[in-house]
C-alpha cells in the first residue's frame, strides 16, 4: 500500500488498509491519532461537480444547521471533515473524496442486528428493547435531517451504524440531497428492497425526496422490531415466481398490509408482536404513499413504546423482551418453532 | 400464511444462487514460478473463510463451483470433490456461501468454455426452478466466468465467433427472459475479442488485480443490483465498478 491523501491547505495523510467499497466508492484507514477514514470515489459521473459537492459539505459542517446533528457524543453522521486528493502522479491520476471520522470507533455495522446470529455473536445483550431504541434513534436522525433540509436518497444497513445500547449512526453523507444557497446536489442512489414504490421503475435521476426516506425508514424500522424480517418477504401467493423486495413492493405482496399476498416461512416472527399503535403505522407506510408517516411520527410513536411500564420482560429469562400488549411471549412461541431469535446466554440461564 | 421448508439458516432473507466457472486450464498454471492457479486456490480459500463476516452475503447467497479445462467438473461439497456434473445431485451442489471449502485447483488441459457454460446454465436453471417450486424467495442466479485463455474445441482448437455462437445465443436467451445474469471476467491475457462473443457487455478485463478482490467485485454486484433490473444494466454496472476496482488498484500499485 501506500496511498497519500493531501487537503488543499497541504495537509497530507497516509492511507492503511482498504476497509470497504460500496458501488462508488472506497474506504481506507488513515495513519492518525484520530479515529479517521477516508473515503476516496474514482471517477464520479461528474467530478467537478462531486468536488464542489464535498466542499460545500465540508463548510456546511459550521452552519448552525448542521453543528446542531453533529452535537453529542458519539457523533451520529460520519460528516466530510476536509476534502482530499490522492497525492503524486499527473492531475488526471488523482481521485477525489474526503476523510471522516471512523464510525467503527464507537459503532458496529447495523445489520450486525438484523440477524440472529450476528446479534448473538456482536451484540450479545441486545434485546427487542435494543431495536426500539435502535428504531426511534434512527427515525430521530432522519427526522432532524429532514427539519434542516437534508434528503438521504439511500437510507440502507449499507451505510447505518448501531451500538449495543441502540445508539445509531449514518455515514455516505456525500450521496445526499441537499441544496447550498442557489445550487442543489440532487441524490442519485438507490438500493434495491429500500426504495419506495414510487422511485422504483423510475428513470435515472429521480431525485428522492423526504417522502422516500420515510419508506425506507419504515422498511428499516420493520426489519429492527421483527428481527430482521423485511415487510415485503414472501413468495408470491398467487403461484407466481418470486423476483425480487421490489416486485413485491410494486405489486402491494406485504404480510402487514395484506396477509394473503405473501407466503412466509413458519420461523418468521409473529406480526402480532407489534404494538397495535405501530402496525397502523406500518400499514399507513408501507400500502399507501399519501398517508406514509413522517420520520417524526415516527419518533412520537416508538417513543411510547419506550415509556415505562410499556415492555414485558419474560419469566424464561432477560432477552425475551415484549410489548405488554402481547399477553404472552413472541420469542418463546417462536423458540418453541425452533428459532428463538433473542437467545440468552448460558450463564442467564436459570 | 406460512409454509414449511424455507429455511436458510436462521434468515429469511432473500435467496441469492450463484453459479462461479473457473478456468483450469493449463495456461492457469503458468508462470512457473508464480502459477496463477496457486494465486487463485490462495484467494478461494481466503475469500471463503472471510465471508463469514459479512452478514449480507452469509445470509443471502449460496454457491456453486464449476471448473473446467479438457473436462468441466462440478464440486460436490458432499464429499469434497470435482466430478462431472451428471454424477452429482443438483440439489447438493449450492450450498451456502458461508460452508463452501473449495477444493484445490490444479491447472491442466485445454479450455472448454462452452461445455462448462452449457453445463452451468442446466444447472442455474435447474436450482432457480426447484427453489421456486417450494416457494423459497430466489432472486435470478448470477452466473460469473473467470479466465484467462480462449475458449478452444476437444482437440484443443480455438474456437471462433460462428462455434461460439450456439451457447452465446443461449446466455442471451436466458438473460432476456431474465433466467440468470452471466458475467465474464478475463484476467491476465485472456483473449477478450472471443469472450466479448460470448458476452458482449458482459466482460471486463481486470488484468492485474488479485483474485479475491475480483470475487469481492463480483458478489457485491449481488447486493446493489435489482433483479428486475434489465441484465444489460446489471453488466454496465458490473464494468463501472470493474474500471474503478482497476484505477483504485493501479493507484495503489504505482505508489508502493
Amino acid at each position: 500500500m501506500g496511498l497519500t491523501v493531501v487537503s488543499r491547505s497541504g495537509h497530507t495523510w497516509r492511507l492503511t488498509e482498504q476497509i470497504g467499497s460500496g458501488s462508488e466508492g472506497f474506504v481506507y484507514g488513515v495513519d492518525d491519532a484520530r479515529p479517521l477514514v477516508a473515503k476516496l470515489v474514482p471517477d464520479p459521473p461528474d467530478p467537478e461537480t462531486y468536488r464542489r459537492r464535498v466542499a460545500r459539505l465540508v463548510r456546511q459542517r459550521r452552519e448552525p444547521r448542521t453543528v446542531g446533528l453533529l452535537s453529542g457524543t458519539p457523533v451520529r453522521l460520519a460528516w466530510p471533515l476536509v476534502p482530499v486528493r490522492t497525492a503524486g502522479g499527473t492531475d488526471a491520476d488523482r481521485v477525489d473524496g474526503y476523510v471522516m471520522t471512523d464510525m467503527r470507533h464507537a459503532y458496529q455495522p447495523f445489520a450486525h442486528l438484523l440477524t440472529t446470529s450476528a446479534r448473538h455473536a456482536f451484540l450479545p445483550r441486545a434485546t427487542w428493547a435494543t431495536a426500539l431504541r435502535a428504531a426511534l434513534a434512527l427515525a430521530r436522525l432522519l427526522g432532524d435531517l429532514h427539519a434542516e433540509g437534508y434528503v438521504v436518497g439511500d437510507l440502507t444497513p449499507d451505510n447505518l451504524w448501531a451500538d449495543e445500547t441502540g445508539r445509531v449512526g449514518m455515514a455516505d453523507v456525500d450521496s445526499w440531497q441537499f441544496t447550498d444557497g442557489r445550487e442543489t446536489f440532487p441524490g442519485r442512489m438507490r438500493t434495491p428492497g429500500y426504495t419506495a414504490p414510487e422511485r422504483i421503475g423510475a428513470p435515472a435521476g429521480t431525485p428522492p425526496d423526504t417522502a422516500s426516506d420515510d419508506f425506507a425508514l419504515a422498511v428499516l424500522v420493520h426489519q429492527l422490531l421483527m428481527a430482521g424480517l423485511h415487510p415485503f418477504a414472501g413468495h408470491p401467493a398467487d403461484g407466481g415466481d418470486y423476483l425480487s423486495y421490489d416486485d413485491n413492493v410494486l405489486h402491494g405482496r406485504c404480510r402487514l398490509a395484506d396477509p394473503a399476498s405473501v407466503l412466509l416461512p413458519r420461523s418468521v416472527p409473529p406480526a402480532d408482536l407489534l404494538p397495535r399503535r405501530l402496525t397502523e403505522l406500518f400499514r399507513r407506510a408501507l400500502a399507501n404513499a399519501r398517508r406514509r408517516p413522517t420520520a417524526a411520527e415516527w419518533a412520537q410513536a416508538l417513543a411510547a413504546e419506550l415509556a415505562p411500564g410499556r415492555l414485558k420482560v419474560c419469566a424464561t429469562g432477560p432477552r425475551h423482551v415484549h410489548t405488554v400488549e402481547r399477553p404472552w411471549c413472541p420469542w418463546c412461541d417462536l423458540a418453541e418453532q425452533g428459532t428463538d431469535s433473542y437467545p440468552g446466554h448460558p450463564q442467564e440461564e436459570q | 400464511m406460512s409454509v414449511r421448508g424455507i429455511e436458510f439458516g436462521a434468515g429469511y432473507e432473500e435467496r441469492q444462487p450463484v453459479v462461479l466457472l473457473l478456468d483450469t486450464s493449463a495456461s492457469m498454471g503458468r508462470p512457473a514460478e508464480h502459477p496463477r492457479i496457486d494465486e487463485l486456490n490462495g484467494a478461494l480459500t481466503r475469500w471463503f473463510d472471510g465471508v463469514r463476516a459479512q452478514e449480507r452475503l452469509r445470509t443471502r447467497v449460496e454457491v456453486c463451483l464449476i471448473t473446467f479445462a479438457s473436462a468441466v467438473r462440478v464440486y460436490d461439497p458432499g464429499p469434497g470433490r470435482l466430478v462431472h456434473a451428471e454424477q452429482a445431485d443438483p440439489d447438493r451442489l449450492f450450498v451456502p456461501v458461508d460452508s463452501m471449502h473449495p477444493p484445490t485447483l490444479r491447472a491442466e488441459g485445454l479450455t472448454r468454455l462452452t461445455e462448462a457454460v452449457d453445463t452451468a446454465l442446466e444447472l442455474a436453471r435447474t436450482r432457480y426452478r426447484t427453489l421456486q417450486r417450494r416457494r423459497v424467495p430466489v432472486r435470478r442466479p448470477f452466473l460469473w466466468v473467470l479466465t484467462d485463455g480462449a475458449p478452444s474445441d476437444a482437440q484443443g482448437r480455438p474456437l471462433d465467433a460462428t462455434a461460439l455462437a450456439g451457447t452465446a445465443g443461449r446466455v442471451r436467451e436466458g438473460e432476456k427472459k431474465g433466467e440468470w445474469v452471466f458475467q465474464v471476467i478475463g484476467v491476465r491475457g485472456a483473449d477478450l475479442p472471443m469472450l466479448r462473443v460470448l458476452a458482449p457487455k458482459a466482460t471486463s478485463p481486470l488484468e492485474n488485480l488479485d483474485f479475491g478482490r475480483i470475487l469481492d467485485l463480483l458478489f457485491q454486484s449481488t447486493d446493489d443490483s435489482s433483479p428486475d433490473q434489465d441484465a444489460d444494466l446489471i453488466h454496465q454496472q458490473v464494468n463501472d465498478r470493474a474500471a474503478r476496482l482497476a484505477r483504485m488498484d493501479r493507484l495503489e500499485r504505482d505508489l508502493r
